[in-house]
Formats: C-alpha cells, sequence, structure tokens
C-alpha cells in the first residue's frame, strides 16, 4: 500500500463515525446587519431549524452589555406556544428564555423570538447563545444535539441620527378564554385563574386583571397587573373577572369570565344601602345649599 | 489481488459512510416524529387550487354557460365557490352578454377551513396553538370539517386529535400554517392515525396477542409489531371503521416489544400513531384499557392543557416539588417534565 492512500485512508476513517457527530437541529442568532453605527438599532432574531420534532427549547442570549442595550423584545408570531421564562433581559446579564409547543414542531426557520438591540459603543459585539438544550417531541423529553451559530456585529463610529427599528402592529392580540381552576399542589389549594393570549405582530407584553361583584361600581376597581397562574382575590367565585392583554403595542383583547356562583338578592343589600345612604347624603347636602340661597 | 485493492475498497466504503450515513439518519429523522401530510390552499391569493372551484377574479376558464346556465356573469364567493345568482337561463334575446368578468367579492375575514378524516362518529378537537378552537362530530365515512375564523395573519401551529368508540385517543396530529391576513386557507389531506390497543400487557410466548383500534372504514391498516426484526401485518378496517388482528407472538423473543399502526386509503396515509408496548414473557396478563387520565393530567381532569402546564410552572426548579408534578421523577421539575407535558397535551 502506497503511503499516500495510508494517509487518504487515515485522514477518511474517521468519517465513518460521521453520524454520531450529525447534528438534526441547530439554533442560531439572524441579523440583517453585520456592520452598524453607534446609537443605530439592529434586530436579530433567533432562529431553530430541526429535522426531528422538538417541543421544548431554553438557552441564554449574551451580548455585551457595554456595547449594546436591549431596546425591545420581541415574541409576536414566535413557534413557542408557551414561555415557562418569557425573554427578558436578566439583572444578571443577557436573555433567558424557555418554552414549549404542544405537539411538536420541526423544517426550517422556526421563529423563537427576537431582540432590537441599540448600539451604544465602538468594538466587535459577539451576539451568542449559551446554555441551549432542545428536546424531542417524544414523551420522554430526550435531548436533541443541537448545533449553535452565533453572530458578529461590527459597531463603527456613527452619526448623530439613530436609526430606529419600530414595528407596525395594529391587530389586537386574539381571543383568549381563562380559566378557573384549584389544585392542591399549588396555593394551599385556593382558587387561580390561567390565561395566556398569542398576538402575531408585537407579541403579548403583560397582562392586568380586575374583579368586582357589583357591575355598577366596577369602576372602583383597579386594574392588576398581573401573571398567570393568578390567586383570585374572591374565593367565593362570586366576582365578575376581567383580563386584558396589551401587547408590546399597546393593543389591548379584553377576556371576562362570569360569576361562577351569581350574586343572591341579599347580596345587593349592602350596595343598595350605600346607594340610599349616598343618595340621602345628596338630598340633604342639595337642600342645604338651597336653603343658603334662599333670601 | 486482494491485498492490491484493499485500499481501495476501503477508499470507497469510507467515501459512501460520508455520504449515504447521513443520508439514512435523515430519512430516520424524517419517519420518527408525527407529522402530518396536508394540502394548504389559499382562498384569496387569486390562484385556483383543489378544492376551490375559483378565487377572486380567477374563475378557471369556466363561465355561466359552463355551469348549466345561459348566460349572465359568474363570479367567485368569499369561499372560493362559483356564485351563480347573477347567471340567467332560458332563452332570452341575442344575449351577447357583454361585459364583466367574474366579480372580486372582497374577502374581509382571515379564516381556516380544515378538512380531513377521523374515526366514524368520533369527536375531533382541534387545537391553535395549543388551545382547543373547536370540535365537531365525524360523520360516518369519518369525514370532518371545521372552521375557524376572525385569526390575524401570521403562523399558527394546529393540531387535530380525535377519540374512538372505546374514548381512546388518537395521537396529536400537528402542522404549522402560515395564514396571510384576508384570506381563507383551506387545509386538506387531514387523516389522523389509528388508535392502538392490546387486550395484553404480557403474553405468553407462543400465544397470541390481540391488536386492535379504530380507523377510516374500509381503509388499509399496517400494524408494525417491533421485535429484534419488524413484523408488518395488513388488515382492511370493516364498516365501522374497527380492526383486529391476532399476532402470534411465537415469532418474538422473550421481553419488551411494542406496536403501532398507520392507515391508508385512496392514496393517502397516515403516520404512525401510538406506541403499545406489551411483554412476552411466561404468563398472560390482561391489559387495561388506556386510562382517560394520562401523564401530564396534573389536576386529574382527563386532559392536559394550560392548567396543568401553569400548576408545573409554579414549581419550576423549586425544591421539593410534589411527585405528581414530576413527571420523570428525577427530584426537579425543569423543561425535561415540560417536554413530557407537551407530548401528551390535549388543549
Amino acid at each position: 500500500m502506497s503511503t499516500k492512500i495510508k494517509i487518504i485512508l487515515l485522514l477518511l476513517l474517521p468519517t465513518l463515525f460521521t453520524p454520531s457527530f450529525v447534528f438534526a437541529a441547530e439554533i442560531r442568532i439572524d441579523s440583517y446587519k453585520a456592520e452598524v453605527k453607534i446609537g443605530e438599532q439592529f434586530v436579530v432574531a433567533v432562529i431553530v431549524h430541526s429535522e426531528k420534532q422538538l417541543n421544548a427549547i431554553e438557552g441564554r442570549l449574551v451580548f455585551p452589555e457595554d456595547l449594546l442595550s436591549v431596546r425591545e423584545i420581541r415574541d409576536g408570531n414566535s413557534v413557542i406556544n408557551f414561555w415557562i421564562k418569557k425573554p427578558q433581559s436578566e439583572s444578571l446579564g443577557g436573555i433567558v428564555f424557555s418554552g414549549i409547543t404542544p405537539g411538536g414542531f420541526s423544517d426550517p426557520n422556526n421563529f423563537v423570538f427576537a431582540v432590537v438591540f441599540e448600539a451604544k459603543g465602538e468594538g466587535a459585539a459577539a451576539v451568542t447563545l449559551q446554555e441551549t438544550t432542545a428536546l424531542r417531541n417524544d414523551g420522554a423529553g430526550t435531548k436533541e444535539p443541537l448545533s449553535v451559530h452565533n453572530v458578529n456585529i461590527v459597531i463603527n463610529p456613527g452619526d448623530s441620527n439613530a436609526r430606529k427599528e419600530s414595528l407596525s402592529d395594529t391587530a389586537p392580540p386574539e381571543d383568549f378564554t381563562p380559566i378557573i381552576a384549584r389544585d392542591q399542589n399549588i396555593f394551599d389549594d385556593k382558587y387561580f385563574f390561567v390565561f395566556a393570549a398569542q398576538d402575531k405582530g408585537s407579541g403579548i407584553d403583560h397582562y392586568e386583571v380586575k374583579e368586582f361583584r357589583f357591575a355598577l361600581i366596577s369602576f372602583l376597581s383597579q386594574w392588576v397587573r398581573a401573571e398567570s397562574p393568578y390567586v383570585l382575590k374572591d374565593q367565593e367565585l362570586k366576582s365578575r373577572i376581567v383580563v386584558k392583554a396589551i401587547d408590546n403595542s399597546g393593543n389591548e383583547r379584553i377576556a371576562t369570565i362570569a360569576p361562577r356562583y351569581p350574586l343572591s338578592w341579599y347580596d345587593h343589600i349592602p350596595i343598595i344601602g350605600i346607594l340610599i345612604v349616598m343618595l340621602i347624603s345628596c338630598v340633604v347636602v342639595f337642600k342645604k345649599i338651597w336653603r343658603r340661597r334662599l333670601p | 489481488m486482494i491485498k492490491q485493492k484493499l485500499p481501495i475498497i476501503v477508499l470507497w466504503v469510507s467515501i459512501l459512510s460520508v455520504v449515504l450515513v447521513p443520508i439514512a439518519s435523515y430519512v430516520h429523522a424524517a419517519s420518527t416524529g408525527i407529522n402530518a401530510t396536508v394540502k394548504i390552499t389559499v382562498c384569496g391569493d387569486g390562484a385556483v387550487e383543489t378544492p376551490e372551484q375559483c378565487d377572486g377574479s380567477n374563475l378557471g376558464g369556466a363561465s355561466c354557460t359552463s355551469q348549466g346556465f345561459t348566460g349572465g356573469s359568474l363570479s367567485c364567493s368569499s369561499a372560493c365557490e362559483f356564485n351563480t345568482s347573477s347567471c340567467t337561463s332560458g332563452s332570452s334575446g341575442s344575449g351577447s352578454g357583454g361585459g364583466g368578468g367574474g366579480g372580486i367579492i372582497p374577502v374581509s375575514s382571515t379564516s381556516v377551513v380544515f378538512n380531513g378524516r377521523a374515526y366514524p362518529g368520533s369527536t375531533v378537537t382541534l387545537l391553535k396553538d395549543a388551545q382547543v378552537a373547536a370540535t365537531t362530530i365525524a360523520g360516518q365515512d369519518a369525514k370532518f370539517q371545521m372552521n375557524i375564523s376572525g385569526l390575524s395573519g401570521g403562523n399558527y401551529i394546529f393540531s387535530v386529535y380525535s377519540e374512538d368508540k372505546r374514548g381512546i385517543r388518537s395521537s396529536l396530529l400537528t402542522f404549522p400554517v402560515s395564514v396571510t391576513s384576508g384570506t381563507t386557507a383551506n387545509i386538506t389531506g387531514i387523516f389522523i392515525a389509528p388508535t392502538i390497543v392490546t387486550d395484553k400487557s404480557e403474553v405468553r410466548r407462543g400465544d397470541t396477542i390481540a391488536i386492535f383500534g379504530q380507523s377510516v372504514p374500509a381503509s388499509e391498516i399496517t400494524i408494525s409489531v417491533n421485535s429484534e426484526e419488524e413484523f408488518f401485518v395488513k388488515k382492511i378496517t370493516d364498516t365501522s371503521g374497527a380492526y383486529l388482528i391476532n399476532f402470534d407472538t411465537s415469532v418474538l423473543e422473550i421481553g419488551q416489544h411494542q406496536t403501532k399502526s398507520k392507515a391508508a386509503l385512496n392514496g393517502e396515509i397516515t403516520a404512525f400513531g401510538k406506541v403499545i408496548g406489551f411483554l412476552v414473557g411466561t404468563k398472560n396478563v390482561v391489559a387495561p384499557l388506556p386510562k382517560t387520565t394520562q401523564k401530564g393530567d396534573l389536576n386529574k381532569d382527563s386532559g392536559v392543557n394550560i392548567v396543568d402546564f401553569s400548576i408545573a410552572a409554579y414549581w419550576y426548579k423549586r425544591s421539593s416539588p410534589p411527585a405528581s408534578v414530576d413527571l420523570n421523577g428525577d427530584g426537579k421539575v425543569d423543561l425535561v417534565d415540560f417536554s413530557i407535558m407537551a407530548f401528551y397535551w390535549t388543549g
């Protein structure tokens, strides 16, 4: 055997084991811009590609905080249906995310979320994905080998005109149905309710909740910023519950849950009493004012 | 001679391994997930695709006369069906007709129409982004149709599942759909995989094990029994869509085995459905029917949905979670438990 052939064979033999190193899935960061100027905004998107069906992913998007600042995080139109940890800037740095897609997804170019960065310093900014995990939709949560592709952005000295990355979204979030439940494993078996709205534009920013028993004085109840699951204040389930989903562009969608146990006539006695007292007070005050005006 | 050719043979084996093995692994990857083979057509994009009769101003060459009328103006409805209300019949004058060409009826609502096959008389549930969007009852021919509207333009993940006459749930059939605002997407060819059950959880080697389930009437069921060697048995379903085979286990080794099934009808074929395990051993043990509560159903309400997700999310990375929430029993609630829950999801 000639030496040349021996060398070729030695080089090719390791490729016999290639399949064990083939990545069936890939998570990558896409950016339309490789170079930006200071003050300029740009979008990077986290994309997953997989031949096998995946149903859960998590990871951390890391970036140099001295060079980049997060302006906005967009998860509208994401392949992830439920966030365990919605992508948010962490105090320790980076953006942590974790979520699932019941039933699974495969195929190329599945959008997970996007970040609008603003360049604030000159240099080379490496935006990387770390601690990434993708699990198969196989009922056992088997780990799928994942190749990771990061991106480098070159930030040059810029002009004074900062270019904004704006997104036009006038559509409200989609209809959603909150569900009331209780379980001995959480909240000391108290009633709570769960909700999850989808928004195909800018993504859901937050939810607000309002509970009230009397529609007439519902204006006295305040909207409270809430997260699902939310422990109900009215554990007797006599209140109407209103949930407002607000997207990142300020569009709103409201869902209402009727009281499970509507109020009886005698439940209205206190409020009728208060109204009567208020009415009498008004009449008394009005009479006093009227008498003073008389000559 | 062989010694001389050996390097060339090894060289070819190496090259082939580089080329073929990744291909083989891709084929395997494509066959493992429960992927839907569905056809998506968009009503409102101006292209006439089956089952559309027309689309906007595109009448596909049809006219009132081709629809059996004598004249008038044929148009297209928002559901991409012919609108013959302006067609005329009877012999009236010369009727040179004139003008017109099918009027475009603006399609304002964004909707998706689903057509497919489940099991005769079964309840079919449609999930939109993992939440129940609609349910319907399939006809006796197992066909069903569902329509959801009021959607935004964007990417959706739709899933369907059904329950057979024994209450056994099918696997979740999932397909992503990109919906364009102001159009109607028609999704056809949805074919839910057959249900499958065995009569024994353990079977004495040499005895038969009954493998049965339900699919579309008169469809061809392929049952796979996975062992060292994979065995395939084919069976045609009866008029109720039911199938049953008695599999002789003398060909199987002692140990754990799995079975699954798929259906084919008129050129359409399902993916393999749920996988059922059974043991070939020394005794026969009757298998109970699959429970209505399943893995991931944390609050035991016979479904796996956002409530169960929320209970698990409460315990995410907290210490000492309840055993019922820790689905893989590793002492913590992490992404793996959520992945297991997502697999058994019912919405």
